[in-house]
């Protein structure tokens, strides 16, 4: 009799464990089911603004490591990289994202944007398991810098502790401010680099991962994205 | 307090519920006594706190030992990355493995005696040494997480010099007392039941402990990548799936042939609760998921490497527990069913083990941080393999179900103090029972008849009031003693024949040799 209450304990935990869990994946899928194509939804949004030679959507929330959130309804934040990251690099040629069922972490790796020999590894806004990834990337992955707020969407994430992460992220006149400081330690890189950008006005840094050498970038996308290359 | 609420999810609801009952039943343990707080009792000192707690808690804790002797030792260097949260379970383990003694312990507070006070005949102070001792070193071994979170590195350089040493000691300790706690059982050879004693206990403990050991590695990768958003190690695991096959092939073979050298084979024939448990053990914990790990394609499926590892320490729970529970309530004659503090302290500490788990991970380096951790691919749709295992894992749960409800109406739980009484009363008239008697063979008798008190004799009837009271008055000494009967009397219904009448036992005139020696 023990014996049994002890081990059926045991089972009933799990399966209780693994109704908790499909419950949680069905909602998901009928919600991503659901959900409308990020390119409609954006037009609802705010329009772009410009923060120095970069832009911004106020209505996102950005992760220091300048990855975006979009909690567009409840249970589901899509995600994807900001302006920032895709000018950094000059272009994106292909897109390394995690398989759908991966859980991410807020602060660690997740996804990668590649421009011929330069990588950029972009860290999770949040913790949450992929349940859908932009299947146009792969096709074309330059989107990610054209509309990287709208078409370029990355990943949609069913989060873990939405609330929470959404505090530790910077949002509205804070993400303008803090991009604005970004902006400008970019800036102040390229000079000490000796890529001066004043001539062409001091705003404008694409293409940085062609001029810098390996060392340079490295630095660069600790000091920016917070990630260390391989 | 809305964002604190918005993260007290289902489990973590539970395990404050749990904490808040075995705080409770802590201070109920330790205001009070053994006696107050459980059902233990002299009949049956062992309960779910040492079946459970520490039989069970120190064999899954046993991957700590195989893991970093395959590291260090065999250099097999693929097994690092596995290594820590391995060592961080077993060390977890154990230290909850003592938390349950202190429980179990009637006066807790001598548990250093075994220390000092050496006894070497004792399987028990065997025992006592190697879990202090390799508590200690498994708190060596884990000693560099927290030395590198407190960037004390002259005392992490030494640690990390003497690491292949404390791993050897770890495995030869470990080795010990893994199979000293079947050898506990050993010396009980009249209390536990015929299908789990053997004088080969330590080596299946050993055995078992490894197999199980090794699961709960799959189990604790699993829940953990689950838990904490990392990425599974598929390929050790699946590794560690195959190795996991041929420790239980090797238990089942060990274990057939002493079944077979024993001959208790008869015992599977009648029906009992603990054949049915044996079985259970057996087919689901051991048989079932060996074959379930040989196929490929189970392995290669997380979720059914997980199903399949999850039997292996469901069926070392059962083995466990069937040894110091089941298989002694038989020899016993006595029933338990654990308190509601035994059963909440187990569960607190359990739950304990979780946090203690969760807040390693997060304050300590516990998982490799080599940015591997991004991309694992998690199928979405259920494979043939996890649905095998899954079905495997719904008929374990419907059996046990259906077992809970047929035993559980034979053997109803005893109210509070009846069942301690009882116990006390067989153990003390066992001890005091006459020497057996010896009726010589008579002329037409196939051969002599001894009469053994102690196996005609329990506390229900046939009791000693069942004889005791005319025909066979309570004799004095030899010396008063009514002359010995004669066969033929003997058979009859003032004898033997009283009870043998093929009804309430095996009637008289069945088999001869039954009762007759040559």
């Amino acid at each position: 009799m023990v014996v049994i209450a002890v081990v059926l304990t045991l089972l009933i935990c799990v399966l209780v464990d693994k109704f908790l869990r499909c419950d949680t994946d069905t909602d998901t899928a009928v919600a991503v089911a659901d959900t409308v194509p990020a390119v409609a939804l954006c037009s609802a949004l705010e329009p772009v603004i410009k923060v120095g030679a970069f832009r911004l959507q106020r209505e996102f929330s950005y992760h220091p490591g300048h990855a975006w959130v979009w909690p567009e309804c409840a249970g589901i934040a899509r995600l994807g990289s900001d302006d920032f990251t895709s000018r950094l690099l000059g272009g994106v040629d292909a897109v390394d994202l995690p398989s759908l069922g991966t859980v991410l972490r807020q602060g660690e790796d997740a996804w990668s944007l590649h421009r011929a020999a330069r990588c950029v590894p972009v860290l999770a806004p949040l913790s949450g398991r992929v349940v859908a990834v932009n299947e146009r990337l792969r096709l074309t992955p330059d989107l990610a810098r054209c509309d990287p707020y709208g078409a370029g969407w990355l990943l949609v994430v069913v989060p873990h502790r939405l609330r929470g992460d959404l505090s530790c992220l910077l949002h509205g006149d804070l993400a303008r401010y803090w991009l604005e400081g970004c902006a400008a330690q970019v800036r102040a890189y390229a000079c000490r680099s000796g890529h001066l950008s004043m001539p062409n006005g001091g705003e404008t840094f694409d293409d940085l991962g062609e001029i810098l050498d390996d060392v340079e970038w490295a630095a660069l996308v600790r000091d920016a994205l917070r990630t260390e290359l391989d | 307090m809305r964002r604190i609420l918005a993260e007290l999810t289902f489990w973590r609801n539970v395990a404050i519920v749990i904490l808040a009952a075995g705080l409770y039943a802590t201070v109920l343990r330790f205001a009070g006594s053994l006696g107050v707080a459980t059902h233990l009792h002299d009949g049956f000192p062992w309960g779910l706190w040492i079946g459970f707690d520490v039989m069970v808690g120190v064999g899954l804790a046993a991957g700590g030992f195989t893991i970093t002797a395959a590291v260090h030792i065999f250099q097999l260097e693929r097994f690092r990355p596995i290594v820590r949260p391995t060592v961080l379970t077993a060390f977890l383990g154990y230290l909850l493995v003592i938390a349950g003694l202190l429980f179990d312990l009637g006066q807790p507070w001598r548990i250093w005696h075994p220390l000092i006070m050496w006894n070497p005949h004792s399987v028990m102070f065997e025992v006592a040494w190697c879990v202090t001792l390799y508590t200690v070193v498994l708190s060596l071994e884990f000693s560099p997480m927290l030395l590198e979170r407190l960037e004390w590195r002259r005392s992490l350089r030494l640690v990390k010099a003497i690491t292949v040493p404390v791993v050897i000691c770890g495995v030869l300790l470990s080795t010990l007392h893994q199979s000293s706690l079947g050898t506990l059982y050993v010396i009980v050879p009249d209390k536990l039941h015929g299908l789990w004693y053997s004088p080969l206990l330590p080596v299946f403990f050993f055995f078992s402990a490894l197999a199980a050991g090794l699961a709960m590695v799959i189990v604790e990768s699993s829940l953990s990548s689950r838990a904490f958003g990392r990425r599974l190690e598929a390929d050790l695991l699946r590794e560690i799936g195959r190795i996991i096959v041929v420790v239980l092939a090797l238990y089942l073979v060990i274990k057939l042939q002493d079944m077979l050298g024993r001959n208790v084979f008869a015992l599977l024939a009648s029906s009992s609760p603990e054949r049915f448990l044996f079985l259970i053990e057996m087919g689901f914990g051991a048989l079932v998921p060996m074959i379930l790990l040989m196929v490929p394609a189970v392995r290669r499926d997380h979720r059914a490497l997980f199903g399949a590892a999850l039997l292996v320490v469901l069926g070392f729970v059962l083995g466990r527990l069937n040894v110091a529970i089941t298989g002694m309530q038989a020899g016993a004659s006595a029933a338990y069913f654990p308190s509601f503090a035994e059963l909440v302290v187990s569960a607190m500490l359990v739950v304990l083990g979780f946090i203690a788990f969760a807040l390693a991970v997060r304050y300590l380096n516990v998982f490799p941080r080599d940015g591997s951790d991004k991309a694992e691919i998690v199928s979405t749709s259920p494979t043939p393999a996890s649905c095998a295992v899954g079905g495997v894992l719904a008929a374990l749960a419907v059996v046990l179900i259906w077992g809970y409800w047929t035993i559980g109406v034979a053997t109803a739980t005893p109210a509070r103090g009846q069942g301690s009484e009882a116990s006390y009363k067989i153990a003390h008239i066992s001890a005091h029972f006459p020497d057996d008697i010896v009726y010589a063979a008579g002329q037409e008798s196939p051969g002599e008849v001894t009469f053994s008190h102690e196996t005609h004799a329990e506390l229900k009837p046939p009791n000693c009031t069942t004889c005791h009271k005319g025909d066979f008055p309570l004799l004095g000494t030899a010396a008063t003693a009514a002359p010995r009967r004669r066969g033929e009397v003997l058979h009859e219904t003032k004898g033997c024949g009283r009870c043998h009448d093929g009804e309430d036992a095996f009637p008289i005139n069945g088999e001869c040799e039954s009762c007759h020696v040559e």
